[in-house]
């Protein structure tokens, strides 16, 4: 007799209850995905505001092939109509400079908002990609305290998302030598 | 990739998910807790996936350590003492020696032995889905199969 062949036979017949999945599939369909793409947030909005300066101004986008003048008077019609048209929510609030973010970053950490932190090889995340506690707070720490340089990324890349209690999420990486970039910024950072 | 939604989702992998928690709780009513649970982390995760081989290992992987999380609960193990008879092998038509052979391990045989004989996985795949390295993964299912050896030894089975 064969092991493999009784064990599968048997729990072949056990399967979920056809209620329970029905239940399930309902919930899944009401429940949205935690995670927010900001980036993509943020080009749809772009893309709506370029639209909407377009019609808003009735003339038409400036074209860089004809060096951009269109119309005269057509940076200060810009301005006023980007300027406040979407009340973008990030994260960061209204931090521009990327040391604000960083500042922001930081400060979520200090505040002990942090909820779980997590590190994998690629950008995919899940449960197994969760630091111990120790681990977790020990590296909070050096985040919170990192400093701008401009020293080079060098080693392997990890992938981090931080999650905190507010519900924002924060992705950024980090290299083998202590290097860290925000998602959301330009300029690099280095913990101790 | 595409997109499953959630009926597609369920359709293809609730039976998979509630098959490990089954394995491991032996309990109807955890095993859908578990299955819930990981369903739901599946939609709040928002992942993608480059092929099914991956889809099919996050959830099993999360399946594995949703059951762990759930089998330390004060609450689990109490509840596992009351329910202990209350499972749902009384509803199923009917079961071989083999069912409750592999019913009598501890918990954790039972996860290896579910992998590797239901799932057909390959050791390097299970080693990943149980966060453990290929060496204890083949020592646990070496074990796994002396103790199923040594309950089985009167009917000789081809493992």
């Amino acid at each position: 007799m064969n092991f493999k062949d009784e064990y599968k036979r048997d729990y072949s017949q056990i399967a979920a209850d056809e209620e329970f999945i029905n239940q399930l599939e309902k919930k899944m369909n009401n429940t949205a995905p935690a995670k927010i793409n900001i980036k993509m947030i943020t080009a749809a909005v772009s893309a709506v505001a370029v639209i909407a300066l377009a019609i808003g101004a009735g003339t038409a986008i400036p074209d860089e092939k004809d060096g951009g003048i269109a119309l005269k008077g057509e940076t200060a019609v810009s301005q006023t109509l980007t300027e406040g048209l979407f009340d973008i929510d990030v994260w960061y609030g209204h931090a521009e400079s990327d040391d604000e973010i960083y500042a922001v970053f930081a400060g979520l950490i200090s505040e002990g908002s942090l909820e779980t932190l997590y590190c994998s090889d690629d950008s995919m995340f899940d449960d197994t990609d969760i630091p111990d506690r120790a681990e977790m707070n020990e590296l909070a720490e050096k985040l919170a305290a990192a400093v701008r340089t401009n020293e080079k990324a060098i080693g392997a890349e990890k992938r981090c998302m931080a999650v905190f209690s507010s519900g924002e999420i924060v992705k950024f990486s980090i290299w083998d030598n202590g290097i860290v970039k925000l998602d959301d910024c330009a300029e690099i950072y280095k913990i101790n | 990739m595409e997109k499953m939604t959630a009926e597609m989702l369920l359709e293809k992998y609730s039976d998979m998910v509630y098959r490990i928690a089954y394995a491991r709780t032996q309990n109807t009513h955890d095993a859908q807790d578990i299955t819930q649970e990981v369903f739901l982390k599946y939609i709040k995760s928002g992942k993608e996936f480059s092929d099914e081989e991956h889809r099919k290992a996050w959830l099993l992987r999360v399946a594995v350590n949703t059951g762990n999380t759930f089998v330390k609960t004060a609450w689990f193990r109490h509840r596992a003492d009351l329910d202990e008879a209350a499972d749902m092998t009384e509803a199923m038509p009917e079961k071989s020696e083999v069912y409750y052979a592999v019913k009598d391990l501890p918990e954790k045989y039972r996860v290896i032995v579910h992998l590797f004989y239901f799932e057909e996985l390959p050791i390097k795949n299970i080693c990943n889905i149980l966060g453990i390295s290929e060496t204890a993964a083949k020592s646990r299912l070496h074990r796994a199969r002396e103790m199923l050896k040594e309950k089985l030894k009167e009917a000789d089975y081809e493992f």
